[in-house]
């Protein structure tokens, strides 16, 4: 179990305040709340991307709110499955593992293996920008798994993709997540998605967590 | 009666033709000197060897100001992505850092020549100006391309682990480069036609194509080949226009985390250099009070000088205003908004030689031919400071009233013009603050100095630069007093037009 022991992030107009959550070690806790409840800054908190966020976050025996946003070894996968616009799949994928520093041989099997799975093997030297939405899902995917992270981060994976994708996304990621045995984090507003996944749901309302079993 | 009068306003108040005339002052340079060409007597035994001479000069120094400020204002983008998320203390820093760009550019020049002693004429000099001026303006730029078009890759960067070194060649270089290509082109550009730079601290050496055209009028007193050469430049900064004319608007009101690159650092170095700059200015200003029995001698001129900017500067920034406002009048979205918006003003040299050979020159009108000639070119400056996106936004609401049946002068009086005279005379300002540092145009069409920049401009090239500094902060002054004038003008235009709605 990790657990954040405190997180403060302080806007001009919105504050979020959070103590002692727990976030599972293994399957998927998600973080369910209405628009504007602050999931996306707890989200952003969490990985480092706010400057004025107070973060104290234990993780294997490491306070990973003390640590820069490369250190804490996060996938993510955000909202609209950035990618490196200039790049095919692979590139992204490829530069993915670069970045983490992994040698070529094993990245090069990690890269082949990843697009079998997800299916993209085909659109490996694709232009990111030529692939449909559920296409830049699966890339996206792909290249936040490809660095080997502590735990990922999934802000909204599916609100981007037509109705009759999402099922079979959502069924997808839980096959990947049962493979990897990785925790997660999911980011939602949608019920279904919390039905499908969720091993642990937190609720967050205006900044605060409501109510966490 | 009333009838004959109200047809008689309708004719005059025509927006098409309004248009045309419009158009028309802008491309008058052109015209002029087309027209001017044609004469027999005006090509005559043409010296190439020299046009080619200075062409050589003018390209090395608009290619490395480009490149210097490119590569400058790459770096100061990177301290500058430190603070893009602070709203407020980035207005302040943008604000700073663009600040060369509208300082009259004795100013730099005096600022710079304190700074680096000795100063290098010519064609490094030039450069080091030039890169000075721009690498501001180039460094916010870029900030705000990577910020619009790569925030997102940045904070993915950042997840990822990605390396600063890594992130500029392999996402910002692949991904900006055609961006980069248009600022460069631009800067290019502006450097290909600089006239008061060279003029200053170009020395023999550094003669470009602006300065040539000068020289031919003023020293050679040979017309035929200045026109010939200002046709030939202006053909080429037509073709350069080409590459610059897509604008770039900034839209995002997103912020990013973008310390995968950001440099406190590189920050700091160009405050530093800011900070020196304007402390090596003031030390020279205090410097130059000590000749205060010089100032003495000039008394005279000087006092003419001050009253001659004030001159100037007013009727400058007062034509600059109602100008703007004919062009909100008849602005519609046509060919008309296309042209003002592509238009790239001629060059100074182009403009003052343009209306020099236009009629008489004596007092009152070569007064009022530098009026012109600054107003055309301000105008043109202003236009793309905000004006152009100021009537787009009010576009909707004027074809609402038009649906509602209000006529053109009903629109514009109670839709319009209470929205942009606030602006009109702030712009004005500007131009009046821009037109008190001029001396490059005055240099061309006026016998003698009349303004205290002319006076400047003359103390530098002999090179007295303590005086420079003194009359450059009289310069400043009286810019900036004639500047709050317009904006508090405009404050209260604006109040006055609101309430007789």
């Amino acid at each position: 179990m990790s657990l954040v022991k405190k997180l403060k992030i302080h806007y001009d107009d919105f504050n979020v305040e959070i103590e002692n959550w727990e976030v599972l070690d293994s399957g998927v806790t998600v973080l369910w709340g209405p628009s504007g409840s602050g999931k996306t800054s707890v989200f952003r908190g969490l990985i480092g991307l706010e400057r004025n966020a107070q973060c104290e976050w234990i993780f294997k025996n490491q306070d990973l709110g003390r640590m820069s946003t490369p250190e804490r070894k996060i996938g993510v996968v955000f909202q609209n499955y950035e990618l490196f616009g200039h790049m095919t799949v692979y590139q992204n994928l490829k530069f993915a593992a670069q970045a983490r520093k992994i040698n070529a041989e094993v990245y090069e099997s990690k890269i082949t293996h990843l697009t079998k799975q997800l299916r993209i093997e085909s659109l490996k030297h694709k232009n990111v920008k030529l692939l449909s939405g559920g296409e830049r899902q699966r890339a996206a995917l792909a290249q936040s798994l490809v660095g080997d992270p502590n735990i990922l981060f999934l802000d909204e994976p599916f609100s981007a993709l037509d109705e009759e994708l999402r099922q079979e996304s959502r069924e997808l990621v839980k096959a990947i997540i049962e493979e990897y045995q990785i925790p997660v984090l999911l980011i939602t507003h949608d019920k279904r998605d919390v039905d499908f996944l969720a091993k642990k749901v937190t609720l967050i309302k205006n900044g605060r967590i409501i109510d966490q079993p | 009666m009333l009838g004959r009068g109200r047809k008689l306003q309708n004719k005059l108040l025509d927006i098409k033709k309004l248009q045309f005339l419009i158009v028309t002052f802008f491309i008058s340079p052109f015209l002029i000197l087309f027209f001017n060409l044609f004469q027999p007597h005006a090509i005559g035994n043409f010296d190439f060897e020299e046009l080619f001479w200075s062409l050589k000069n003018t390209t090395i120094q608009a290619c490395y100001s480009a490149f210097l400020s490119m590569v400058t204002g790459f770096f100061l983008s990177l301290g500058l992505l430190e603070v893009a998320n602070r709203k407020k203390i980035n207005t302040v820093v943008d604000f700073l850092f663009l600040l060369p760009n509208f300082l009259p550019n004795l100013f730099i020049v005096i600022g710079l020549m304190n700074l680096i002693d000795p100063f290098p004429m010519g064609i490094l000099g030039i450069v080091l100006v030039h890169a000075f001026i721009n690498f501001g303006f180039v460094g916010i730029l870029i900030k705000n391309l990577i910020v619009e078009k790569l925030g997102r890759s940045g904070e993915l960067a950042l997840v990822l682990g990605v390396t600063r070194l890594s992130f500029i060649f392999k996402i910002i270089f692949p991904q900006l480069k055609y961006d980069f290509l248009r600022i460069y082109l631009y800067v290019f550009t502006i450097s290909f036609s600089s006239f008061a730079i060279p003029l200053l601290v170009g020395g023999g050496k550094g003669t470009n194509l602006e300065v040539l055209i000068y020289e031919k009028l003023r020293i050679n007193f040979d017309w035929s080949s200045a026109l010939f050469i200002a046709l030939f430049q202006s053909m080429i900064l037509f073709l350069l226009s080409i590459g610059t004319m897509k604008t770039t608007r900034f839209q995002s009101r997103e912020s990013f985390n973008l310390k995968v690159i950001s440099s406190r650092n590189f920050l700091l170095v160009f405050a530093l250099l800011y900070v020196l700059f304007f402390v090596q200015y003031v030390y020279s200003t205090l410097d130059g009070v000590n000749y205060i029995n010089d100032f003495f001698l000039y008394k005279r001129e000087i006092i003419k000088g001050i009253f001659g900017t004030l001159a100037l500067s007013v009727g400058t920034g007062s034509l600059v205003s109602i100008f703007l406002l004919l062009v909100a009048f008849v602005w519609e979205k046509n060919y008309f908004s296309k042209f003002m918006l592509g238009y790239i003003g001629p060059s100074s040299a182009l403009t003052a030689l343009a209306f020099f050979v236009l009629g008489y020159n004596f007092s009152f009108l070569t007064f009022a031919k530098i009026l012109l000639a600054l107003v055309l070119i301000y105008s043109s400056l202003a236009y793309r400071l905000g004006w152009d996106s100021l009537l787009h936004d009010l576009e909707s609401e004027k074809e609402k009233a038009q649906i509602m049946g209000a006529d053109e002068r009903l629109i514009f009086q109670k839709i319009i013009l209470p929205r942009v005279i606030k602006r009109a005379l702030f712009l004005g300002g500007m131009a009046s603050f821009w037109a008190a540092g001029e001396f490059a145009i005055s240099k061309i069409l006026a016998s003698s100095d009349f303004s205290v920049a002319m006076i400047v401009e003359t103390f530098i090239s002999q090179y007295r630069i303590g005086l420079a500094s003194v009359l450059t902060f009289l310069v400043l002054l009286l810019g900036t007093v004639v500047f709050f004038i317009f904006v508090g003008v405009g404050d209260v235009l604006s109040k006055k037009i609101k309430n007789s709605l």
